[in-house]
């Protein structure tokens, strides 16, 4: 019971590192194109989402 | 621009950030890279006076270097567990234990003079990710191979990977290459030697050091003098290679000689015994057959021009306007890093694992459907540690394009004034430091190091010597390629404790080179 606590928690963490990794190779091209089409608030809160990643990931560690 | 020393001491602080939190608190790459990162935006916006535009274009710039950098990470990653998974990595291990039984000389040989030949032909980490598992294998802990690797090619990253340092310092400065090439021939030259010694240190403080001395004349000479004559002659692109390849036939000859075929240590023996306890499964030919069709490939992708052409058609970049900060710092109209899709050596990587996979498959080292094995496996290494790579990118590149980073280095150079020469390979250093490119380090510091230069009237190819050779040298604590390592070596997460040995040396290193820099920056001056 243990044993299948700890693997499912592993497997969490996991798919939190890729589904942070994928965020923050998009969200950077996502602000690019917004700011491009003069889309300057979606820009702005792309920017604030990636800033939540960073501060998840410096905390959630 | 004047700097003041509260500007200065603002711009530095993420990077103290950063290697506080991991070197004191011994934080990995991911965690205290995302610190930095959010203590550059808030510093950019209030005290750079950063816009949003130069905050999107930062991040789409570090977008796309990190790309370029996640490429070779993850296809190194998969070649190596194809390697691992069908033994061929144990019998290297056990093969080069064969070449040499002395300890210190097996480091060398594959932390100093076989990254070294990888640093000549492959690109941006992949002598770390290469050689550190060997090592690994050879018996050497984790962390020594990581910090001995990271340490040991150092001095080749300048001429390596076809000289791209190099001839991004000849585009940016718009100097001729035989002009620069004898200076960084010699600056390099010397830190061969040093890096050399500097992995023995690490080591066994040195303990080994006289016994190793001789190997490490000979073969240090015949790398630095073959980079230096190869560069000098206008032959930059080959020239660590050509250093590395003879570096390696140096070293086959040296560790022939009978004071490195005696006494056996009770590790030896120990792993003599384990050796006929594991029957060999697979020849030696086998066993290299990964790193062979790399080589191969590479060198084939890169020095045949129609094959490099072919695979070079489809490339991937961004463009960006003119803008500037509040503070009055232009970031040019440009392109982004561009990627080649299918001849990048993150590509070159990939063709060498399919088609070891099909071999070893073939050779039924590996079983029916190890790929998703093989492919969790390098998911699971990987993950970590290119967060740890997006973050610090992420950071660099607010740094750069802020003004911050030219504000470090405006600041160094304007605070030492004559002693510029001394401080001028510690800007490389710096460079190298936030992007973990020495061609980055070149592209955003060769234009200032050469006006400070021409202000002090300065020999210009000398301290763009000391430029690069910092440079070369800051790879070696650069979290960005530390990372790579560790994530290889299964050191994800402690990628501090490796850092806390290459910034001492990497460091003593530098100041030896300030010194020497600044000693023939006297001399020039008073000759002439």
């Amino acid at each position: 019971m243990k044993n299948k606590h700890s693997l499912n928690l592993r497997w969490t963490k996991r798919q939190l590192d890729m589904a942070s990794l994928v965020l923050l190779l998009v969200i950077p091209f996502a602000m690019y194109v917004a700011l491009n089409n003069s889309l300057t608030n979606i820009a702005v809160l792309f920017l604030i989402i990636m800033t939540l990643i960073m501060l998840f990931t410096m905390v959630k560690r | 621009m004047q700097i003041s020393p509260l500007l200065f001491i603002t711009a530095i602080i993420p990077i103290f950030l950063v290697l506080i939190l991991m070197i004191v608190f011994r934080w990995g790459g991911a965690r205290a890279g995302s610190a930095g990162w959010v203590s550059a935006l808030i510093i950019s916006t209030l005290f750079f006076g950063t816009d949003l535009e130069i905050l999107v274009h930062s991040q789409a710039k570090g977008l796309m270097l990190s790309l370029y950098v996640l490429y070779i990470v993850w296809m190194g990653l998969i070649l190596y567990t194809i390697a691992q998974e069908s033994g061929a990595i144990s019998q290297i291990g056990r093969d080069l234990t064969k070449v040499t039984e002395n300890k210190t000389l097996q480091l060398l040989t594959l932390a100093w003079v076989f990254s070294s030949f990888l640093q000549g032909i492959a690109g941006y980490g992949v002598p770390i990710a290469v050689v550190s598992p060997l090592l690994i294998a050879l018996g050497f802990t984790p962390v020594l191979s990581v910090t001995a690797v990271a340490i040991g090619h150092a001095w080749s990253v300048n001429f390596g990977s076809i000289a791209a340092s190099f001839n991004a310092m000849i585009a940016v400065s718009g100097l001729d290459g035989r002009d620069l090439a004898p200076w960084s021939g010699i600056l390099l030259g010397i830190t061969c030697f040093l890096t050399a010694v500097s992995v023995v240190i690490v080591y066994d403080k040195g303990k080994s050091i006289l016994k190793v001395l001789p190997a490490i004349i000979s073969i240090g000479t015949v790398m630095s003098l073959t980079q230096y004559l190869l560069a000098n002659n206008g032959m930059w692109n080959i020239a660590a290679f050509g250093a590395g390849a003879l570096g390696l036939l140096a070293t086959a000859i040296v560790s022939r000689l009978p004071i490195y075929r005696t006494p056996k240590s009770l590790n030896n023996q120990g792993q003599k015994m384990e050796q006929e306890k594991d029957k060999q499964q697979l020849s030696s030919i086998t066993a290299f057959f990964p790193y062979i069709i790399l080589i191969i490939i590479v060198i084939t992708a890169e020095l045949v021009p129609v094959v490099h052409g072919f695979l070079n058609q489809v490339k991937v970049n961004l463009t960006f306007p003119e803008t500037e900060t509040g503070l009055g710092w232009i970031n040019p109209a440009g392109k982004s890093q561009s990627i080649s899709i299918f001849g990048h050596s993150g590509a070159l990587a990939l063709y060498a694992s399919a088609i070891s996979y099909f071999f070893f498959r073939k050779k039924n080292l590996l079983k029916d459907k190890s790929y998703k094995t093989i492919l969790s496996k390098t998911t699971s290494t990987g993950l970590q540690s290119s967060l740890g790579i997006v973050s610090m990118v992420g950071m660099a590149m607010i740094m750069e394009q802020s003004g911050m980073t030219n504000t470090i280095a405006t600041g160094l150079g304007q605070f030492t004034g004559k002693a510029f020469p001394f401080i001028s390979p510690f800007i490389g250093v710096l460079g190298s430091f936030m992007t973990g490119s020495n061609t980055n380090s070149n592209v955003v510091f060769v234009p200032l190091q050469k006006q400070i230069a021409e202000l002090l009237k300065l020999s210009v190819p000398l301290i763009l010597a000391a430029q690069t050779t910092g440079g070369s040298i800051g790879g070696m604590l650069a979290p960005a390629r530390i990372i790579v390592g560790c994530s290889t070596a299964g050191l994800t997460g402690q990628e501090g404790q490796v850092l806390g040995t290459t910034i001492k040396v990497g460091l003593i290193i530098t100041t030896i080179i300030g010194l020497i820099t600044f000693l023939f920056a006297f001399l020039l001056k008073n000759v002439s």
